[in-house]
């Protein structure tokens, strides 16, 4: 009698893995295709040597790494330091954004929701070029700031570091709210009633619960923000000047403008493992039993 | 130890939804207090209330005649066991349980825990999480939780409604004994009839918002006033009649042409038209030639079905007028059995009728017993 389920349990498991590696494949397809492939010739690239008149060769050139390195730090520094200041920026504005949504907004959650991808139908590029000209010294930012006597009738914002970080937050922020208001949402209102009945202050509710049980929403979010914005060129072209450019503006002339490739490919490998690296140490220290 | 709760005249209104409707009920000090209803009747709303997590449109909350109405519910010396128990999911069972103690920054909380886990059998399961736990425990984690804190009431929302029904009568007994021996006041919420009337000192059944019937189980089920009660505690048979004398001691109700008899004081019919009404096991069944002893009512019927379940027999007994009546009877007697077919006289104590408003719904009620899944002919005799 109890032989039996289990021998039936065990042709089923046996049966399982082949039915879930074939329905893999398609995703495998793509992943080997669209990912695996151009990152290997990207990889291949970054090791050649020559130049572009007489074609590049494959020489396993592991110089052009440093050599790439050391031209180019003051871009990635810049490029890590804006993102990262764009992030925390996107996650100070986005979390009360993503609060207000998921718990105030009544019956308008969704209409909100709606209004927070709203972006998302016009172009990136046309939404940064709008920014040129909302920043631009006869936009109505810059002449209220100056009558009230915060910007001198000198200082711009268009062309400024400020501005770069200004664009990035703006055109990422709806990757901080979303998974926010996704992780807020699904949060289970009882859980601060539980708290509050457990004599928490709302403050301390919130600082105990409420945060950390959205905390898988801020890790998302934040990712989601920094990991585009520190490898984007469009903000820092349109919005910066030529002290203010990243990393991506870089990588953007030296293969389209200089065609030296290998150094290109050196470069956009280096940032991909300089985000990589913190990136994973921060998604495991947040994953390793704090989140749920 | 104190622990008394005073609801004066509560209202609350969801838009133009009267959830709870001018109640008013006091809860005495070291009372088990069933708050019996069927889903949607404003149970839970009222226990938010006491809680502090829903303010009340009007109305006041005394707590050992201080007033608490305006209370945040951090302020409250009251402690909830909610319907879903929400346990913290990101904190560990022990942290759970300490959670109230570290907000009012009390001293010796490892000991206060591991003395509470103890209580409640859990003290290996310190370090779990709460999804790593069955719904029993998590349950009992929950309780731990809230009785960690030393409320002076317990709150508790329907705390066994997501258990099996085994693991459910068990809880009932630990959950007395606990009761019993922290001498608390515990308000306890729930759809379950059969709950409330094994666990509770006091039970106010709830109908609509209102309080429709306030006292002892015992009370309850012997002496319903309204249909409401006699068909959501227990199994009542009601026959509609006309009353047709009143006199000091009785009523006289006129069934089908039989005169049936009410004791006065059980009588809460206002005009003429009245339900008579008398629990199965309270039924004799007996030959139609009986000579039904002095201070019986009795009436004719005709068995339609019996079922044999070993401490006694169901019967479906099919009276003149055509309605059906259950009884039930013990298996105690000698010699013959009446069988289905055999035509019988039903005869009762006078003492064991009570006499309804005739203007309510015969079925009133029978709704909400099906919600808590108790069958219609189970009930009484079981
Ligand atoms: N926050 C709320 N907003 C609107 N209606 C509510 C709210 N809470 C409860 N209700 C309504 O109040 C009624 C009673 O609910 P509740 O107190 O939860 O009943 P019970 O606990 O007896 O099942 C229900 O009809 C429910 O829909
Ligand atoms: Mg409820």
């Amino acid at each position: 009698m109890t032989t039996a389920p289990v021998a039936n349990g065990d042709t089923r498991r046996r049966r399982l893995p082949s039915i879930a590696y074939l329905l893999l494949l398609p995703g495998m397809a793509w992943l080997g295709f669209f990912f695996i492939i151009p990152l290997v010739t990207l990889v291949q690239m970054s090791l050649q040597s020559g130049s572009f008149v007489e074609g590049y060769t494959f020489t396993a050139e592991f110089s052009n790494f440093p050599e790439a390195i050391g031209d180019y730090s003051a871009w990635f520094i810049r490029s890590f330091m804006y993102s990262g200041i764009a992030t925390v920026l996107a996650l100070i504005i986005g979390y009360p954004l993503a609060y207000t949504i998921a718990f105030r907004a009544g019956r308008f959650k969704y209409l909100l929701v709606t209004l927070v991808v709203a972006p998302f139908f016009a172009s990136f590029l046309v939404r940064t070029i709008a920014w040129t000209s909302i920043l631009s010294d006869t936009g109505i930012v810059v002449s209220v700031l100056r009558s009230v006597g915060i910007l001198g009738a000198q200082d711009h914002l268009l062309a400024t570091p400020l501005a770069v970080i200004c664009g990035l937050t703006y055109n990422f922020l709806p990757f901080m709210i979303l998974p926010i208001f996704l992780s807020l949402d699904r949060l289970d209102i009882s859980m601060v009633d539980a708290a509050e009945d457990l004599y928490a202050s709302a403050f301390s509710a919130f600082r105990k619960v409420t945060f950390p049980l959205s905390l898988p929403g801020v890790v998302a979010g934040t990712l989601l923000t920094f990991i585009p914005a520190a490898g984007d060129f469009i903000n820092a072209q349109l919005l910066g000047n030529s002290s203010s450019l990243m990393v991506g503006n870089v990588i953007d002339s030296q293969f389209l403008r200089v065609l030296d490739y290998p150094t290109a490919a050196a470069l956009s490998v280096t940032l991909m493992i300089l985000i990589i690296v913190p990136v994973s140490i921060y998604v495991r220290k947040t994953s390793s039993g704090e989140l749920v | 130890m104190s622990g008394t709760l005073e609801l004066i005249g509560l209202t609350k209104r969801f838009g133009q939804n009267v959830v709870v409707d001018d109640l008013s009920l006091e809860i005495p000090q070291g009372h088990f207090f069933a708050l019996l209803g069927a889903s949607g009747c404003g149970k839970t709303t009222t226990l938010r209330m006491l809680a502090g997590l829903e303010r009340p449109n009007s109305g006041r909350i005394l707590l050992d005649g201080d007033d608490i109405t305006e209370k945040r519910p951090f302020k409250r010396p009251l402690n909830t066991v909610f319907q879903s128990y929400a346990l913290f999911p990101h904190l560990t069972v022990e942290e759970n349980v300490a959670f109230g103690l570290k907000e009012r920054r009390q001293k010796q909380i490892k000991e206060k825990v591991a003395e509470m886990l103890e209580l409640v059998e859990l003290k290996e399961f310190g370090s779990r999480k709460p999804n790593q736990l069955s719904g029993g425990q998590q349950q009992r984690i929950a309780l731990a939780r809230a009785l960690v804190n030393r409320p002076q009431v317990l709150l508790l929302d329907e705390p066994l409604g997501a258990l099996d029904l085994k693991l459910r009568h068990q809880m009932q007994i630990e959950l007395k004994g606990i009761q019993a021996e922290l001498d608390l006041t515990f308000v306890h919420v729930t759809h379950d009839q059969e709950e409330a009337m094994t666990m509770a000192d006091q039970i106010a059944v709830m109908n609509e918002g209102r309080i429709v019937q306030l006292g002892t189980p015992i009370e309850l089920y012997e002496n319903p006033e309204t249909v409401f009660v006699a068909n959501f505690l227990g199994v009542s048979n009601l026959l509609p009649g006309r009353v047709v004398g009143r006199r000091d001691v009785v009523v006289e109700v006129d069934v089908d042409g039989q005169r049936i008899k009410a004791p006065a004081d059980r009588n809460r019919a206002q005009g003429e038209l009245a339900h008579i009404g008398v629990r199965p096991e309270k039924l004799h069944v007996a030959l139609p030639d009986f000579d039904v002893p002095d201070g019986h009512n009795a009436i004719e019927g005709v068995i339609v079905s019996d079922a044999f379940t070993g401490v006694g027999t169901q019967f479906q007994i099919r009276l003149k007028s055509g309605q059906e009546v259950s009884a039930f009877v013990q298996n105690r007697s000698t010699g013959d059995r009446q069988a289905v077919g055999d035509r019988i006289q039903l005869h009762w104590d006078i003492e064991h009728t009570f006499c309804l408003e005739g203007r309510e719904d015969p079925a009133a009620g029978d709704e909400a017993r099906h919600e808590a899944g108790i069958p219609a002919v189970s009930g009484a005799g079981a």
